[in-house]
């Protein structure tokens, strides 16, 4: 991997995280319900889901700590570091998503003062308290010896901290253990909601095996990705051993899986064809059974290619698993859709882009990798913590960061504040003004239309006999209570028809949500409703049309047609050809010429 | 609605808009990081506060400035950017576009001053240009994008003054559309280019002011580097 692949990379995480820091600030300022696609019915969404992915990926940190400090298999030392790294990132990242998740963020320290015993979210939130207390403990001995806390006080606290490493790590197993199980036991309250497939009252038990599978294999795949970036720090022999006990935790999960759901009776649902049943499978098979037989053969296991592609297919099954049971195979149940929004999904994406981009941090400023120490230059010549320093590339990055971080958030602001992108279906017409003469200026453009609304009034009257029908030349449809509703009250959009329905109206005064079938026979769709002269006598169908039509056109065309029709029926008649010039009522005063002669 | 004017309400004009103001907020700190940075690294950090403040307010409005040398560049100089700020901000289709995207927008100027104005604009750009081909010293001291962005500005300036008139001999939507984009594109690019000056010149004038007095001797220093030990009065 070059350079300049790596800036790219990190370039391209650094604007997820940019645009999440955006999502992040509109989630808090318009609320959960506003800002995500959660809503009653499915509170739960792709937060949760990915937050039971951290944790499965964390598993790896009390694995590898009970490996090397309870069984005493030394040789597994070297990635220990990184396995408490990632433990202590998965966890980072379950409760900074947590914060997004809750509705009042601000309650999160509540399970602390406020104690409820039998709430499974009690546990969880103090499994969770402690073991990431534990793993910041586990992991500070790593900063610490970080030639910038070379003063006596840090060595102090460091050597305390490695007198008490034991007890740390008995209580990190103990508490991850209770944690991993009582994720599961969460949706042991939930039997109904979830898929048959994905639920089981051993959820506890699967949720444990499962994460230390899929903890061990998130070490090999991370491995392989440090290698690649920084040419260093594999070692390929351990995660091959890993890769041979994997089959023990994985087999376990899928024979506990596999069993209660043989012994439920729900199985054979597993044969029906649905896409959950497909899923379901693949799981089991392609990312369960298959890479056990992979690993099950030495050779297979000890290239890299079959190593990384069984832990991929591993890590694949048990995600899949964990947001199946909390995401997909939930929808299905509540028989609402749920679809994440946009700020939403790049929170979501937005915290492991951040951890991915604090593991970096930490792998190339500290001896993380191994027993190999980084670079000696980078650690001998500290590097000065003020800002403004020449010598650091501190301004390049800002700039390269600040740059890239200004398209970002350009990208996502208004399409998430949801600005008011003008509504350009909604062309606002500028109401007619006057009565005597109307000023018709439906643009708004200046250059306005005289109309001599009482002289064409009173021809109207002579020649068609009665006021009213001369009126209802123009006033063709009128509000209730009203004899001369103007044209742009219901051609209410300059350049494009327009419904002149208005849905809430009519069910508000025929009786609110049990009016349905006032208008609506059989299913609530605009095909099946009652047309509008059935009770609107007035509304009848105009020519051409078997029924009422309720699209008003455009004010232009509605204007246009009104007087054109006539005055060129009229310059024919009368002789008079320029009756039916554009310049006849288009004289093109300007505004201010004319308000001098309004009265 | 014309495609210009959908393309001046819609979206991508409130992507350019935050990219205008978040990529100016951002030239404001890598400025004043400068700043700060140049204060440190000098030897000297004795500054002249007072004349620096001075300066840089004198050189706001650089009147003084106008007679020195190369007068009629100067008053083009002057005329340009005058009637560039007074014609893009103060025109009436203009702010009703504003008010319609972010909800305010202020006075206006009336039209036929600002179509002389737009003529001085024009004037004066083309000056600009013809100054930077065929003066030898500006010449050798341009870029590419000194000339990108001066024809830029010029196709902003002679397609909006054209396109209104009753002799305008291209379809007026057309000429619209070329109008809004080039409007666009300078929007765009003003964070990341020189013409990020429209905002920020009094800051821009405050870093060069800055370093200009940080060593005793640094104006002379300068002069003596571009015209030889016997300095000339630039």
């Amino acid at each position: 991997m070059n350079n300049m692949l790596r800036t790219w990379i990190k370039d391209g995480l650094w604007a997820i995280v940019f645009a999440a820091v955006v999502a992040a600030v509109i989630r808090f300022v318009v609320g959960l319900g506003a800002g995500s696609g959660l809503n009653d019915a499915t509170p739960w969404g792709m937060w949760i889901a990915f937050k039971l992915g951290f944790v499965a990926l964390a598993g790896g940190g009390f694995t590898l700590a009970a490996v090397v400090y309870i069984f005493h298999l030394e040789r597994f030392r070297p990635i220990l570091r990184r396995a408490i790294l990632m433990a202590l990132l998965g966890y980072g990242s379950f409760i900074v998503s947590l914060i997004f998740d809750l509705g009042l963020p601000w309650h999160i320290y509540m399970p602390i003062i406020s104690w409820q015993h039998h709430s499974v979210m009690f546990e969880i939130a103090w499994c969770v308290m402690l073991y990431f207390s534990v793993l910041v403990l586990e992991f500070s001995p790593v900063i610490l010896e970080h030639p910038l806390f070379k003063h006596k006080f840090f060595q102090v606290i460091l050597h305390g901290l490695h007198k008490a490493i034991l007890p740390l790590v008995i209580l990190g197993i103990v508490l991850s253990t209770l944690h991993q199980s009582s994720l599961g036991a969460l949706f042991l309250i939930m039997p109904h909601r979830v898929h048959p497939l994905w639920y089981s009252p051993w959820l506890p038990y699967l949720f444990f095996t499962s994460a230390i599978a899929a903890g061990m294999m998130a070490l090999v795949v991370e491995g392989f990705l440090v290698e690649r970036w920084f040419k260093r720090g594999m070692h390929f022999d351990l995660l091959e051993r890993l890769g041979a006990w994997v089959p023990l935790p994985l087999g376990l999960y899928l024979l506990l899986r596999l069993s209660d759901l043989f012994l439920r009776g729900v199985l054979p649902g597993a044969l029906d064809g649905s896409w959950q049943s497909i899923l379901f499978l693949t799981e089991i098979l392609v990312c369960g059974i298959l890479p056990i037989g992979l690993l099950a053969i030495k050779k297979v296991r000890e290239s890299r290619e079959g190593l990384l592609t069984s832990a991929i297919l591993i890590i694949a099954g048990i995600l899949s698993q964990r947001m199946s049971l909390s995401m997909f195979a939930m929808r299905q149940s509540t028989g609402l859709d749920y679809s994440p929004s946009l700020a939403e999904t790049l929170i979501a994406f937005g915290i492991p882009a951040a951890a991915l981009l604090i593991y970096l941090f930490f792998a190339e400023n500290l001896a993380l990798l191994g027993d190999e120490i980084p670079n000696p230059q980078a650690t001998a010549k500290l590097r000065p913590l003020w800002m403004f320093s020449q010598d650091t590339p501190g301004r390049i990055i800002f700039a390269r960061r600040s740059g890239l971080a200004t398209f970002a958030i350009a990208l996502i602001l208004p399409a998430m504040l949801n600005l008011p992108i003008s509504d350009t279906s909604a062309n606002a017409v500028q109401p007619a003004i006057g009565w005597e003469t109307l000023r018709i200026d439906g643009n708004q453009t200046g250059y306005i239309v005289d109309f001599p609304h009482v002289e064409h009034q009173e021809r109207l009257t002579e020649q068609l006999g009665s006021k009213e029908s001369a009126c209802a030349t123009c006033h063709h449809l009128n509000y209730p209570d009203d004899e001369a509703t103007s044209c742009s009250q219901c051609h209410t959009d300059y350049y494009q028809p327009i419904s002149i329905f208005n849905h809430t109206v009519h069910q508000k005064s025929l009786g609110g949500n049990v009016s349905c079938v006032e208008c609506h026979e059989t299913e609530h769709v605009r095909q099946s409703a009652a047309i509008c002269q059935d009770c609107h006598e007035t509304m009848t169908a105009q020519e051409g049309e078997s029924v009422f039509n309720p699209f008003a056109s455009s004010y232009k065309d509605a204007l246009h047609r009104r007087c054109l029709n006539c005055h060129e029926q009229k310059a024919v008649e009368l002789d008079k050809p320029e009756l039916a010039l554009c310049s006849t009522c288009h004289t093109y005063y300007e505004s201010d010429q004319l308000q001098t002669n309004l009265p | 609605m014309p495609t210009w004017l959908l393309l001046a309400k819609g979206p991508a004009f409130y992507f350019i808009l935050v990219v205008f103001v978040v990529g100016l907020l951002r030239l404001v700190v890598l400025t004043v990081w400068d700043i700060a940075a140049a204060i440190r690294r000098a030897g000297d950090q004795r500054l002249p506060y007072g004349q620096v403040v001075r300066q840089t307010l004198s050189w706001i409005f650089p009147f003084h400035k106008l007679h020195r040398l190369r007068g009629f560049y100067s008053y083009a100089s002057y005329g340009f950017h005058i009637a560039f700020l007074l014609t893009a901000l103060f025109l009436r289709n203009h702010l009703d576009i504003l008010r319609d995207d972010i909800g305010f927008s202020w006075w206006a100027i009336s039209k036929p001053i600002l179509d002389v104005l737009t003529l001085a604009s024009i004037v004066g750009a083309a000056i600009l240009l013809f100054t930077r081909l065929y003066r030898a010293d500006s010449r050798h001291l341009s870029r590419l994008s000194d000339y990108l962005l001066l024809i830029l500005l010029l196709n902003i300036f002679v397609s909006g003054y054209v396109a209104g008139r009753a002799w305008n001999p291209i379809p007026y939507d057309g000429l619209m559309l070329f109008h809004t984009l080039n409007g666009m594109g300078l929007l765009l690019v003003s964070p990341f280019s020189k013409v990020a000056h429209c905002v920020l010149y009094p800051l821009i004038r405050l870093g060069s002011e800055v370093s200009w007095h940080l060593s005793p001797r640094g104006g002379r220093d300068v002069i003596e580097t571009l015209h030889g030990l016997e300095g000339r009065k630039i």
